[in-house]
């Protein structure tokens, strides 16, 4: 409508997505008309000095660099070893127990995390000492003591993590989380780990501090678990 | 399905995300946060994104939509005088000085919808068509033209030259 290539189209251009007649078309544009040409040399410039910059921590945390000769499901992380299904709790809901002895249970500061396992008979406290299984549903139960929001995260035996989310708890005490994961087919043992920070923080602040690459401020509570 | 390496993405399409939320907010370190949360936003709604046809276009529409909003809710909590919410607004590679976008901008979000906006800065930043503008706001050419039409008859007084640039 104004006669000049969009903003849009310069940068389609740029990144190869336009059909090779509009393509054409924009470079004897550019060749003719200065403010487009100008704004195209922007957008360059901007690229040359963006590509010096580093990415971001945050941005970089969220990408496992594959190992050489390692299958994809292997560098896929927890998201392949839980199969990344995040499923409706479709059984009833566990309540928790009081004897510490009869679940896997880790304990922080002032906090709890249990795991419990769905069965043919309901679901149940997964006993110290026993393994998880593929096709195995899970289902997180924490205690936030006093706090107002949890995230609740995993990790492989590869040392990959999911941060599974924030949850906000429904008062104190043992409660499940309002997610299910079934366990997908790797094997090693799992991590699974409730942190409850003392300022707010992000997904990938808390992706780096599950990893140990970050000193996040806060408590957590952790769980490994063998898998078979 | 192959993973998405956000990184890579990063890499590859940030500074067409930076320059554009530079050019829409202005201030640089508003802008290099607006960036970091566009793209982990894209790495919590991957599964969406694989299926575009265009990843540039699919982030110019996240990018704007983030920008404004980000404006829009930064001028709610500051409650700041319309003519001063976007002063460090520069022109970037719009069509659009300095002055003529931070006007616009100020325009836009004192008195219009998050659609007019959105249509106002494709068509009259940008200079797409009303058709293009229409494809990314998922309306037709026509609605955009109705829409912007009425926009331009309230804005004309104080936008002077939204009649050359539309």
């Amino acid at each position: 409508m104004s006669g000049h290539v969009s903003t849009l189209d310069l940068h389609r251009l740029r990144y190869g997505e336009l059909s090779p007649a509009k393509a054409a078309a924009l470079r004897a544009h550019l060749q003719t008309c200065e403010l487009c040409a100008r704004r195209h040399r922007t957008q360059l410039a901007e690229r040359e000095v963006f590509a010096l910059a580093s990415v971001p921590p945050a941005i970089a945390a969220l990408s496992t660099p594959p190992a050489r000769g390692r299958r994809w499901w292997r560098y896929g992380g927890l998201a392949a070893a839980l199969t990344a299904a995040v499923v409706a709790w479709s059984l009833t809901a566990p309540e928790p127990t009081d004897d510490a002895s009869m679940s896997t249970r880790a304990k922080g500061d002032s906090i709890d995390l249990e795991i419990w396992v769905s069965t043919e008979s309901g679901p149940r406290p997964l006993r110290p000492g026993e393994s998880l299984r593929s096709g195995d549903t899970v289902q997180l139960l924490y205690d936030p003591g006093d706090a107002t929001a949890v995230w609740l995260a995993g990790r492989d035996s590869d040392g990959t993590v999911e941060v599974y989310g924030r949850v906000l708890p429904r008062g104190s005490g043992l409660q499940p989380a309002p997610f299910a994961l079934t366990l997908d087919h790797s094997s090693g043992a799992q991590e699974f780990a409730l942190f409850v920070p003392d300022q707010q923080v992000t997904a990938a602040d808390v992706k780096l501090g599950m990893a140990g690459d970050a000193d996040l401020p806060g408590r957590w509570s952790r769980i490994d678990v063998p898998k078979e | 399905m192959s993973r998405l390496d956000i990184a890579d993405l990063y890499r590859r399409y940030g500074d067409m995300v930076y320059g554009r939320c530079r050019t829409l907010l202005g201030d640089p370190g508003d802008a290099a946060e607006a960036t970091q949360d566009i793209f982990l936003k894209l790495h919590r709604y991957r599964a969406g994104f694989r299926g575009e046809a265009s990843p540039t276009t699919y982030l110019f529409k996240v990018t704007t939509t983030t920008c404004l909003n980000h404006l829009r809710s930064k001028r709610r909590r500051r409650e700041e005088p319309v003519a001063e919410l976007p002063a460090a607004t520069h022109a970037g590679d719009s069509l659009l000085d300095r002055v003529a976008l931070r006007d616009l901008v100020a325009v836009l979000l004192a008195e219009e919808d998050e659609r007019t906006t959105a249509a106002a800065v494709y068509c009259f930043v940008d200079g797409m068509t009303y058709a293009e503008a229409g494809e990314l706001l998922g309306v037709s050419g026509g609605a955009v033209r109705k829409r912007l039409g009425k926009f331009r008859q309230r804005a004309r007084a104080r936008l002077s030259w939204l009649e050359d640039v539309g």
